[in-house]
């Protein structure tokens, strides 16, 4: 057999080994790509935009354009204000946005950028571009995840929408980072409910597109910025989040400033998140009808079938911390223990949220005690991996070198999935999102078990062959 | 709406359409990006860390926030043939407090950390990102004395992103090579065998360029950077001859090594039947063995005349098909232009991230009336110009390829990411198979 090299790095209190977390401005773009005629320009180095292009390029397999100021030298020194001028006269030339997010970074925040009074100077300079709507998100990448980017930079666009309060009974939907087909699944779920809504942040099609016959640069689906601004005057607010912080709530805000009502769901991941969107679906006059009520028999009898499979997985769950949660719950109600369940930001609650679930589960199975925490690394989900004999890893695919290392089959369904194609299809919400997790890990155990069954058995019983045990 | 375009004033002296426009002041390059004009470009940190990664036992540390050392974890499929160090990112993580208080504390303990929890460094890297140097942390002072304290060398690597191009970045990482490996210079000792410098392994390429000079007879002392070791790096200095393939990263440590080792120095390129024979025959004219010399033409001529039969298959299917090449360097943009003229193909677009005046020059010479080239294009112009001429498949990094797939063209990966060796002969198979398999595949019918 070959040599295998390993090196293992233990984790570490003052070094961080291999992040299991990106940046805030990563999270405030995706989160932009999810508005409609919107482009993207981050206040920063050259580099930031690139990296981000790339590994957001390489998950959605669609073409990622976002612009940078890309500060200089003498930018630094001097202050950004001419870079950043500079960056949205070109970018309007070439992709004739009619929104803009500016992002900032590290570097922007760090020299002190105060981008709304550069914002001001531009429109003063460019009367003839006053129909372009520009956001403003403060995203320095050492002030939290691509977690926190995300929804700060939904916050943004909620407070600086040009607010439109007359009621107009839909309902606000507001969604962490999802992929495409998981936000074409919510839309066409609450379309047959017969609820209408606002989306935020629309993102079923750009990062998702179609073969056409002619490209368009700017993307043309997402959220408009009008029913944006229409959220002020919705009845009510649904957010998907288990761990937004209220700041960077967008349905706080809007209950704050303009009385908009709203409920925090987990998810909709596993028999119980489910179940709250139905009761809240109906709570809200929508409903519920025959056939996503046989989703729901369908999805209860495959858990039937698959609990034996389940009994037998021992999962890490590792990325932001609504998708820990949500894939936590669902595990725990199919009898797969989560053993570990890690998020890479610094998330106060997490731990204390997730720990009853988990440990029932673990005591149920007689299962060794599970570990729990936030602002963790790679290095940290290696050691416990194989000291809680982990046999399955749910995440991103910046788990795939554990993975090869110690052999631990990874289902991929976080952003960023590198390593396999169709990071943009993943499903981990609705029944059908459900389902692919729950056959994904049955299918672990399964394959295991046919794979390898014959010669363990043999090696266990059979005289000759008897293995040390 | 109002109307886009598609070319941005300032960007207009960086791309040229014809042969008259080329001749007269050359096309405008080496300079910072254009503000808002989305160029392909990474930046200093990255052009350092790229070219210093492949170093398969040295820990790399990015002093600064979280971001840069996640976008880079890995960041080169360079393969190695011992240590998987390198293949970890290392970050301290910086944060709010650490922006306000300084991040000096922090660098200091974790290499403390690291210090006394491995056993055997041999070197680390500290890369200062963009805010390190704004918030006035002396990393120089922190790596000085660690390096007292254990006794292992700790190089800064002082990188903001914002301080230059990826020029700069391979300038630095240049820079730190050569602090790291003079000390193993000994100006006594004979000069003996080479280095090959300006290549990273991405998918075995510098297994495959060593075995070809084990056949020559020829020794190599050190691979900078792919699959490399803290200790054979230090035997660099007592090389008669450097190679240089990737000169866009590694010319300025050839000429450091020059001035301060008296190593001379050659430009190589492995890819495509032409440039590797001429290659191998340079390597062994500059040793100016005459065995050395017959060996390289009985390999040259032997594996010339094994790629002929794989073009020859090829070529019915390629011949007449268009070719668009958007890379990082010179070099493999020129490289590239001859490998597809062996293949019956046209190169009718060609830019890169860093080239050099003089590598557009050589460019220039190369290509034809209607060829585009382009210095530090960006997605815009890339679309423009591949749907104006007809483009079949771009070779290029893993951005841009949806943009091909976007309007309908095929798409070869030749950066970081690709697992498939593109280099020496071994790679001439590689490449036409996967140009063939992409300008061909079936897809394309159903658009």
């Amino acid at each position: 057999m070959k040599q295998l090299n390993k090196t293992i790095i233990p984790p570490l209190v003052n070094l961080n080994v291999n992040p299991c977390k990106m940046c805030m401005p990563m999270g405030a773009v995706s989160a932009l790509y999810g508005v409609r005629g919107c482009m993207s320009i981050l206040h920063g180095s050259q580099g930031c935009a690139t990296y981000i292009r790339r590994h957001m390029a390489t998950h959605y397999n669609e073409p990622v354009d976002i612009a940078s100021s890309s500060l200089t030298e003498q930018g630094t020194v001097f202050g950004g204000e001419k870079n950043l001028i500079k960056g949205l006269e070109n970018l309007i030339k070439l992709y004739s946005p009619e929104v803009i997010g500016i992002a900032t970074t590290c570097l922007a925040e760090t020299i002190g950028e105060d981008v709304n009074s550069h914002v001001s100077k531009f429109f003063a300079l460019h009367p003839e571009y006053s129909h372009i709507k520009i956001v403003c998100v403060s995203s320095a990448g050492f002030g939290g995840t691509q977690y926190d980017g995300f929804f700060r930079a939904l916050r943004s666009l909620t407070e600086q929408a040009e607010h439109n309060t007359t009621p107009n009974n839909k309902v606000n939907i507001v969604t962490p980072m999802l992929s495409p087909a998981d936000t074409r699944w919510l839309k066409s779920f609450f379309d047959t409910c017969g609820l209408d809504y606002i989306l935020l942040p629309d993102l079923s099609e750009n990062l998702d597109g179609v073969s056409v016959e002619k490209y368009e640069r700017l993307k043309t689906g997402g959220t408009s910025f009008a029913d944006i601004g229409s959220m002020s005057g919705a009845r009510f607010t649904i957010e998907f989040s288990d761990f937004v912080s209220d700041e960077n709530s967008p349905a706080k805000y809007l209950y704050d400033e303009f009385g908009v009502d709203y409920k925090r769901l987990p998810l909709p991941t596993g028999i119980r998140a489910m179940d709250m969107l139905y009761d809240t679906v109906r709570e809200l006059g929508g409903t519920i009808n025959a056939e996503q009520e046989k989703e729901r028999g369908r999805y209860i009898d495959a858990i039937t079938d698959c609990h034996k499979y389940c009994a037998a997985g021992r999962a890490a769950i590792f990325g932001e911390p609504d998708f820990v949660g949500g894939v936590v719950r669902l595990c725990c109600e199919v009898g797969v223990v989560p053993m570990l369940a890690v998020t890479g930001g610094v998330c106060a609650d997490f731990a204390e949220r997730l720990l009853p679930e988990i440990k029932a589960a673990a005591e149920l199975a007689f299962a060794d005690a599970p570990v729990i925490s936030d602002d963790r690394d790679f290095a940290f989900i290696e050691k416990y991996c194989a000291e809680l004999a982990v046999n399955m890893m749910i995440g991103s695919s910046d788990g795939r070198r554990i993975s090869h290392k110690y052999d631990i089959p990874l289902i991929r369904c976080a952003f960023p999935i590198h390593d396999r194609m169709g990071g943009q299809r993943v499903r981990t919400v609705g029944y059908e999102g459900s389902l692919f997790l729950l056959d994904s890990m049955a299918n672990i155990i399964l394959g295991g078990k046919e794979k390898n069954f014959r010669r363990e058995i043999k090696g266990r019983f059979f005289e000759e062959n008897r293995e040390e045990s | 709406m109002t109307k886009t375009i598609d070319i941005l004033d300032d960007r207009k002296h960086s791309i040229q359409s014809c042969n008259s426009k080329r001749a007269k002041n050359g096309i405008c390059c080496e300079k910072e990006s254009v503000s808002g004009a989305v160029s392909q470009r990474a930046c200093v940190y990255c052009g350092a860390r790229v070219v210093l990664n492949p170093i398969t036992d040295a820990y790399h540390i990015v002093h600064g926030p979280i971001g840069c050392s996640s976008y880079t974890w890995d960041i080169r499929g360079s393969l190695s043939s011992g240590s998987e160090t390198y293949r970890n990112s290392f970050s301290t993580d910086l944060r709010e407090t650490d922006i306000i208080f300084g991040g000096e504390k922090k660098l200091t303990a974790a290499i403390d950390e690291l210090a006394n929890q491995e056993p055997d460094i041999k070197a680390i890297f500290v890369y200062a990102t963009c805010i390190v140097g704004v918030i006035g942390d002396d990393i120089e002072a922190v790596c000085k004395s660690a390096e007292k304290k254990y006794g292992f060398r700790v190089i800064p690597v002082k990188a903001p992103g914002f301080s230059g191009t990826k020029t700069q970045g391979y300038k630095l990482a240049c820079a730190a090579i050569m602090e790291f490996i003079r000390a193993g210079h000994k100006k006594s000792a004979p000069k003996k065998g080479l280095n090959i410098l300006g290549d990273f392994n991405l998918a075995g390429e510098m297994w495959i360029i060593k075995s070809y000079m084990k056949e020559l007879g020829i020794d190599v002392i050190s691979g900078i950077t792919g699959d490399s070791d803290c200790e054979s790096l230090m035997n660099a200095p007592g090389a008669a001859l450097n190679i240089v393939q990737c000169a866009g990263s590694s010319n300025y440590l050839a000429h450091q090594m020059e001035d301060e080792f008296g190593i001379p120095f050659i430009n190589v390129s492995f890819f495509g039947v032409d440039d590797t024979c001429a290659s191998l025959m340079r390597v062994a004219r500059a040793l100016g063995d005459e065995e050395i010399i017959a060996r390289a033409k009985t390999l040259t001529e032997r594996e010339a005349a094994k790629a002929k039969i794989i073009i020859d298959k090829y070529r019915p299917v390629l011949k007449g098909k268009k070719a668009a090449i958007y890379v990082g360097g010179g070099f493999k943009a020129i490289s590239l232009i001859k490998q597809f003229r062996e293949l019956g193909m046209n190169t009718v677009l060609v830019g890169t991230q860093t080239g050099k005046k003089e590598d557009y020059e050589v460019i220039a010479s190369l290509v034809d009336n209607e060829c585009v080239v382009l210095d530090d294009a960006n997605p815009a112009e890339l679309e423009r110009f591949m749907k104006e001429k007809g483009a079949d498949i771009l070779v290029g990094g893993v951005k841009e390829r949806p943009l091909a797939y976007k309007l309908g063209i095929g798409f070869c990966d030749h950066n970081h990411e690709r697992k498939c060796a593109l280099a020496g002969f071994e790679g001439i198979k590689n490449f036409t198979e996967e140009i063939h398999l992409s300008v061909n595949s079936p897809v394309w019918r159903y658009r």
